[in-house]
């Protein structure tokens, strides 16, 4: 049996902020480490300064994680709920969590995320929300006292995206056994098939065999 | 009682706002346009790789990080150019492999996070060899900015 973990719109956001962002980590990177006045690949194929190209895909990001906040309400709600909720169970499924990652036997959860998708969720958006401000601040201030507080909460916030993001690619690529699969869920249809590894949870659609 | 202290609240805000946007807007000491000019190599000059630049404004030059402006070199491209050369400090060592012949450069004073902040001046200079530098007699290279 295979299961629609999320809706086609879901996973066209997460598309599209994934790869926004992917982008804004290579540029933000290739700044970071000293290459900058020293165009990128991309940077050579557009014309244009690694710089102005981090900006200009930096106000892309912006819109694609706002327009959630304006068209899908109730989605940002629902994700918001069941991202910060606590159950009793949680911490035992994360003292279970290192050999399942090797072994696939998880402990049972409620709720549509595992407690460590819901810690990933809340790094994630949390960094993401002030990598999206401080970038907005950065180009709206330019210069002076207040530039250099957001350069540096900028910088720190990229390190440990960086980090997180690599964590988040490596269980969601089903490298580990335990997560073997993971990928669908977000991509050629969203469908998981339903096995010992990932069990159904509250949230989950029956996928339409197409 | 409460609308009291939301007024409170929000000239507390207000006052932050303005003290955030005065050091946000704080610019060259004496409050005019902002300046660079390029005091070595004068305008034509011979030069061999490398060779030596140093720059001048009216604002501290810093790296990015200090929250000063710095300076960019566009060699024989304009100013919308990705490939540049950084100057964080007023003096610079040019490496680049420049063509023995004449070349135009570029200084543009930037902003920390690299925009275009206005100024800027453009020189030649005559690239003869590697070896020592001559700065030979010419005059100062002129600005295409404000108040130079």
């Amino acid at each position: 049996m295979k299961l629609e973990r999320y809706s086609r719109s879901a996973r066209r956001l997460h598309t599209a902020v994934y790869l926004l962002t992917l982008f804004l980590l290579a540029t933000g990177w290739w700044l970071l480490v000293g290459r900058e006045g020293e165009p990128s690949p991309v940077a050579r194929l557009l014309g244009l300064p690694d710089a102005a190209l981090h900006v200009w895909v930096g106000w892309g990001l912006a819109i694609a994680a706002l327009l959630p906040l304006v068209l899908a309400r109730r989605g940002v709600a629902a994700f918001m709920r069941e991202t910060l909720r606590r159950d009793p169970g949680d911490l035992g499924w994360l003292l279970r969590w290192p050999l399942a990652i090797v072994t696939g036997r998880f402990a049972r959860h409620e709720g549509h995320f595992d407690p460590g998708q819901r810690i990933a969720n809340v790094a994630i958006v949390g960094l993401l929300v002030a990598l999206i401000a401080s970038g907005i601040g950065l180009v709206l201030v330019h210069f002076g006292p207040v530039f250099v507080v957001l350069a540096a909460v900028h910088r720190l916030a990229t390190f440990a995206f960086t980090v997180v993001i690599a964590g988040h690619i490596l269980v969601a690529a089903g490298i580990l056994p335990g997560y073997r699969g993971a990928w669908r869920s977000m991509h050629l249809g969203g469908r998981v098939r339903i096995d010992q590894r990932l069990k159904r949870r509250p949230g989950d659609r029956e996928a339409s065999s197409r | 009682m409460v609308l009291a202290g939301l007024k409170l609240r929000g000239w507390a805000l207000g006052a932050a706002l303005s003290m955030i946007l005065a050091a946000c807007t704080s610019g060259p000491s004496g409050g005019g346009a902002l300046t660079v000019g390029v005091s070595s190599p004068k305008d034509g000059a011979q030069v061999s790789i490398p060779f030596s630049v140093t720059v001048t404004s009216n604002v501290a030059i810093g790296p990015p990080e200090s929250g000063n402006h710095h300076v960019h070199l566009y060699f024989d491209v304009g100013k919308d150019s990705g490939d540049y050369q950084l100057v964080y400090s007023n003096t610079v060592q040019v490496t680049r492999q420049l063509t023995p012949g004449k070349h135009t450069i570029i200084a543009s004073l930037r902003n920390p996070d690299h925009s275009d902040a206005g100024p800027s001046v453009t020189f030649t200079v005559n690239v003869t060899g590697s070896g020592s530098e001559s700065g030979s007699a010419a005059p100062s290279p002129t600005s295409s900015g404000p108040n130079y």
